[in-house]
């Protein structure tokens, strides 16, 4: 092996397979996901800013985000609700969905894997509190947030999705989501 | 052991000094060489060098910054492939200039470096890859980590600090301990590759304390506690003694030790903890006991803790005089005592011969 290293090709061909291993893996979960995944459409709500690295994008937010407390499985409801905070903090969330019209909505949300169904991994955000402190509902986070448009443009999509008149494709494989893309309502 | 770095003008000094004792017969020629075998020639800045850093650097941004623009006329998959040909095209180009061409060489392998960050960042865009995305930071850091074991390179180490720093900063929320941990391992077994360069031990030590801010961080430990804990980290750093770069140790660890030393002389940083009534008694005794430890210190002649008594001196008096004082002699004043230790700080550099110690 030493004397493989010492070669000078050796080293060049070896940084050359680690980077294409790491830009490889980086696309081997959202490929297999657009091929072997289902296609569901969700509600889209947004605005329009700009990330350095990867460019002009759509912050978007979905009607699934919002979890009303009877959604939620009773291991859920178990924890304190004073303490849900801290609970459920940095926690894997699964979302199950289930298709009711056209669109995909919140059928109940789990801390286990579920065994059957469609669902969706997230990570929990905040809870929603009514004035007298008692939880009404929890907000969640999907790494679906962000749809990226070529520079200067999106506005017009922008202003449907902020009038709620868009919607979006994902595929979804074993609970793990790619934004295909997001389509205005008809 | 690890060999000391000297500047080219040093070096050269070094060896005519030697070479005159060796004709005066007090050294003999075999011991010449081995006192010089003990010290590395610093490559230092070279013209070409720069041009074609900054050049390559400058491709690398407008590669960044075309994949950002999102061109809608060229496809996905294309652009994918320009990318990989891109990693390809330049790390050949390196291997070819290599002997002939070494500068032009490390050119390449800098571009090539900044092409994989494109590459990540154009993957991210292609499959609208959410969150704060701090992964992406975490794969450029490795990449780089393993371009930097394989090119020995200090500048392209250096960038690999850096992407760990972004890492951690950008994960704060996160649960990164076990990556952070294995990032942090991997720089230290980086610093033995590079004959434990002191340039190297810094940066590694600076991600180790931004490490600790993020654990910190992390596990909710609050404002006070965190501050006490790098005033003790401050004062270990510069008090252990260990054969790793001691001296950027104890530099590090003098600023780590005077920044949180500062902020401990605020008030409300003990008030979190010792409740209204206290606060403030405990950061003045905190203030006046660190301000006898700087002076010892300073009478050491070191500047760093020169520095931060100037800071803190000026931090009293901005603190207790401004809305006493009218405000031309709150000026005047303020002046004098940032003069004379303009001229104090001066003397003691000179003394030391520049040593930021």
């Amino acid at each position: 092996m030493k004397e493989l290293f010492k070669k000078r090709g050796f080293k060049y061909i070896l940084i050359f397979v680690i980077f294409t291993l790491l830009l490889t893996s980086m696309m081997a979960k959202p490929v297999l996901t657009l091929f072997l995944g289902q296609e569901i459409q969700i509600k889209v709500k947004a605005y329009d800013p700009r990330d350095i690295f990867r460019g002009d994008y759509i912050q978007l937010a979905f009607e699934i985000d919002e979890i009303s407390v009877d959604k939620l499985d009773s291991d859920i409801r178990q924890l304190s609700e004073s303490n849900l905070e801290k609970n459920l903090y940095n926690k894997e969330l699964y979302v199950l969905v289930t298709q009711q019209g056209t669109y995909y909505e919140v059928d109940k949300v789990t801390l286990k894997t579920p065994k059957e169904g469609l669902y969706l991994k997230t990570k929990f955000l905040y809870a929603q509190r009514h004035e007298n402190n008692e939880v009404t509902g929890i907000i969640v986070e999907y790494p679906l947030d962000k749809y990226f448009v070529p520079e200067n443009t999106g506005k017009e999509l922008e202003e449907k999705v902020q009038k709620g008149e868009a919607y979006a494709t994902i595929k979804v494989f074993k609970g793990y989501a790619v934004l295909e893309e997001i389509l205005m309502e008809k | 052991m690890a060999l000391k770095n000297l500047s080219k003008s040093q070096y050269r000094f070094l060896d005519y000094e030697l070479k005159e004792q060796m004709k005066r017969d007090l050294i003999t020629e075999n011991q010449l060489e081995e006192i010089m075998k003990t010290y590395e020639e610093s490559e230092g800045l070279n013209f070409i060098k720069v041009i074609l850093s900054v050049g390559a650097v400058l491709i690398g941004l407008g590669i960044l910054s075309f994949i950002a623009s999102n061109w809608i006329h060229i496809g996905r998959v294309i652009k994918l492939l320009v990318i990989f040909l891109a990693l390809g095209g330049t790390l050949l180009t390196s291997y070819k200039t290599e002997i002939n061409s070494p500068k032009i060489s490390k050119a390449f392998l800098y571009l090539s470096t900044l092409i994989f960050g494109a590459g990540i960042f154009l993957i991210g865009q292609i499959f609208h890859l959410g969150g704060t995305w701090s992964d992406a930071f975490l794969i450029w850091t490795i990449g780089t980590i393993a371009m930097a074991f394989l090119s020995k390179d200090l500048l392209i180490s250096i960038f690999a600090h850096l992407l760990a720093a972004t890492f951690i900063l950008s994960g704060f929320d996160k649960n990164i301990i076990i990556l952070g941990l294995f990032v942090t391992a991997l720089f230290y077994a980086l610093n033995k590759y590079y004959n434990y360069s002191s340039v190297m031990t810094f940066f590694t030590n600076l991600i180790s304390l931004i490490f600790i801010l993020y654990l910190c961080n992390y596990f909710e430990i609050e404002a006070f506690y965190t501050i006490v804990l790098f005033f003790l980290i401050g004062l270990g750093m510069y008090y252990m003694k260990h054969p790793l770069n001691l001296h950027v140790f104890q530099l590090q660890g003098l600023i780590v030790l005077s920044l949180s030393g500062l902020l401990l002389t605020i008030d409300e940083i003990w008030r979190d903890i010792f409740h209204l009534d206290y606060g403030g008694i405990f950061s003045i005794v905190f203030g006046i006991c660190f301000l006898i430890y700087l002076l010892s210190l300073v009478k050491k002649q070191l500047l760093t803790p020169l520095i931060f008594t100037c800071a803190i001196i000026m931090r009293y008096y901005f603190d207790t005089l401004y809305d006493f004082l009218p405000k031309s002699m709150f000026f005047i004043f303020g002046g004098m005592i940032l003069l004379s230790f303009g001229v104090y700080f001066e003397r003691v550099r000179k003394k030391r011969g520049g040593d930021m110690g």
